[in-house]
């Protein structure tokens, strides 16, 4: 038995050293094979490569809001001064305008309740125009602070259709176009943004959405949740984590920035499960997560103690960075992290 | 100097076969890594973010305009006018889905202030008929109809008094400042 200590000494070196080659071989494949441009829509021109492999420290959060006004030039100067400050060389924020509609008049757009009702496409257009010419004017000349703005809606209500999952797709489009003509392109780029939630509507509805935007191009970031996927139970309202990985990650157009609210740590993991069941199962493999939303800000802007779901930044994107490495099928980087707000500046 | 005893040259022997060990599992594991197709999927996702990179890129190689020295907005923009009455396509109240599932909603001003009664069921118990009461700016707070009859909806308003019905039809008065049914 004692003979055998250096022969399991050697073993171990083997067990190590393995590890340490597939997850470099991993990694270099994934490079090879461009993942790195993939993950550069979110991350600044070829960032993958100072995008740490496994990050051990919550980069700067931004703010998404819960959108209460179209005058948003100052709230996009704010975030412009405090990327600048933070140095955020890449960050997102999602706007988000409540639920999909549209009026009697047939033009889409958004109930956002905390604006006081109805606001069509257009009316969205112009107030993310605001927020995006005060980004710019905020920042400082040669500034290196690129923001992802993504305007977005729910799935809730059902006006969630593929009509206006296109519609919003054509704004998007606008908004890059918008971009485009003033020469803010180094700085800024658009994309939507959709809280898809299953207590809110049936799967088929919500896919429909996403299919509908991802026919127009560009892309979104799904910012919703999983109620009651596994490893908690079945998934709400007869979804399941194929659907979730659908709208999330599957679709080309689908980028995941999941909600992590739960300082259980329960939301981060059925994220895992989700990225889990894409890698043995989706059409894209594992979700690369792009960030962690948490809603701590927007719990204290109405005095509500949020019991149980009141994660900071930091707590939810270490808790889904933890998450999706505790299974190398899953393993990887949350790239951003981002604070929903439901402030007007 | 060390002694080359018969033990620890043992002891080298073993390393060593564990290290080519090592070098065989790490070899046939490169392989296997190399050989890994890109998911076709993510091959469509890398095309269309190609896409925005290179306008990223062309972008950052071209001037860049001119910054204001002193940052203002142009002009504000109008937000839309607060709604009074009965919607029927409303947005959902500051609660998760899983909580609540609203049908309609009143919107009305109590006490000067903006406020929305979402009618509809409690998200978890659809047997459950609720009503959340949402002054802008506060805490949403959740009121259980009397009667479990399923979601409500509000079918009319008399200023801020409120008549629900509920799925089986029971009417239901509900006053919208206090928070009180009947």
């Amino acid at each position: 038995m004692h003979a055998m200590v250096p022969v399991l000494v050697g073993a171990g070196v083997a067990l190590v050293a393995t590890s340490i080659v597939i997850v470099m071989a991993r990694a270099h494949v994934a490079r090879a094979a461009g993942l790195g441009a993939a993950l550069a829509l979110l991350a600044s021109s070829g960032a993958l490569a100072v995008q740490p492999a496994l990050a051990a420290s919550p980069p700067p959060f931004t703010f998404s809001r819960y959108v209460g006004t179209l005058s948003m030039y100052t709230m996009g100067c704010n975030q412009g001064r405090a990327a600048d400050a933070l140095g955020q060389p890449d960050e997102l924020a999602i706007l988000d305008f409540g639920d999909p509609g549209w009026n009697s008049a047939g033009t889409f757009g958004a109930w956002d309740n905390l604006l006081g009702g109805f606001v069509t496409i257009p009316q969205i257009e112009t107030g993310v125009e605001t927020y995006m010419q005060g980004f710019w004017d905020c920042t400082v000349p040669g500034s290196h602070s690129f923001m992802n703005v993504a305007p977005g809606v729910t799935n809730h209500g059902g006006a969630g259709t593929a009509a206006h999952g296109q519609a919003w797709a054509h704004m998007v489009k606008d908004l890059n176009a918008w971009i485009t003509s003033h020469s803010f392109g180094s700085q800024l780029f658009a994309l939507g943004a959709a809280d898809l939630e299953p207590s809110w509507a049936p799967p088929a509805d919500t896919e429909a959405w996403a299919n509908g935007f991802n026919l127009v191009g560009g892309n979104y970031y799904d910012f919703g949740s999983a109620d009651g996927c596994p490893p908690f139970g079945s998934c709400n309202n007869g979804w399941s984590q194929a659907d979730e990985y659908a709208v999330a990650w599957g679709i080309p157009a689908a980028f995941a920035v999941p909600e992590i609210f739960t300082e259980s740590g329960s939301m981060a993991t059925q994220w895992q499960q989700i990225s889990l069941w894409g890698a043995n199962h989706g059409s894209a493999g594992a979700i690369h997560f792009s960030a962690a939303m948490s809603q701590f800000q927007a719990c204290a802007d109405v005095g509500d103690p949020c019991s149980g779901t009141d994660n900071t930044p930091a707590q939810a994107w270490s808790q889904l960075t933890s998450s999706i490495n505790s299974d190398p099928k899953t393993a990887g980087s949350v790239f951003f992290s981002t604070e929903v707000s439901r402030q007007t500046t | 100097m060390p002694v080359r005893t018969p033990r620890n040259l043992r002891l080298r022997w073993a390393v060593l076969v564990g290290a080519a060990g090592a070098g065989l599992i790490a070899i046939t594991a490169v392989g296997q890594a190399a050989a890994a197709p890109v998911p076709p999927g993510l091959a469509a996702k890398m095309a269309r973010a190609d896409q925005a990179r290179q306008g990223r890129d062309a972008a950052q190689a071209a001037p860049r305009p001119a910054k204001p020295s002193r940052p203002e907005p142009a002009a504000a923009v109008a937000d839309p006018a607060w709604p009074s009455g009965i919607q029927e396509h409303t947005g959902a109240p500051p609660l998760p889905g899983s909580v609540f599932q609203s049908t309609n909603a009143w919107f009305g001003l109590v006490g000067g202030r903006r406020v929305i009664v979402f009618a509809g069921a409690s998200g978890s118990d659809p047997s459950t008929g609720e009503v959340v009461i949402w002054t802008l700016g506060a805490t949403p707070h959740t009121y259980a109809t009397p009667v479990s009859e399923g979601a409500v909806r509000v079918a009319a308003a008399a200023g801020t008094r409120l008549t629900l019905t509920t799925a089986l039809g029971t009417a239901l008065a509900f006053e919208a400042a206090s928070g009180q049914f009947g």
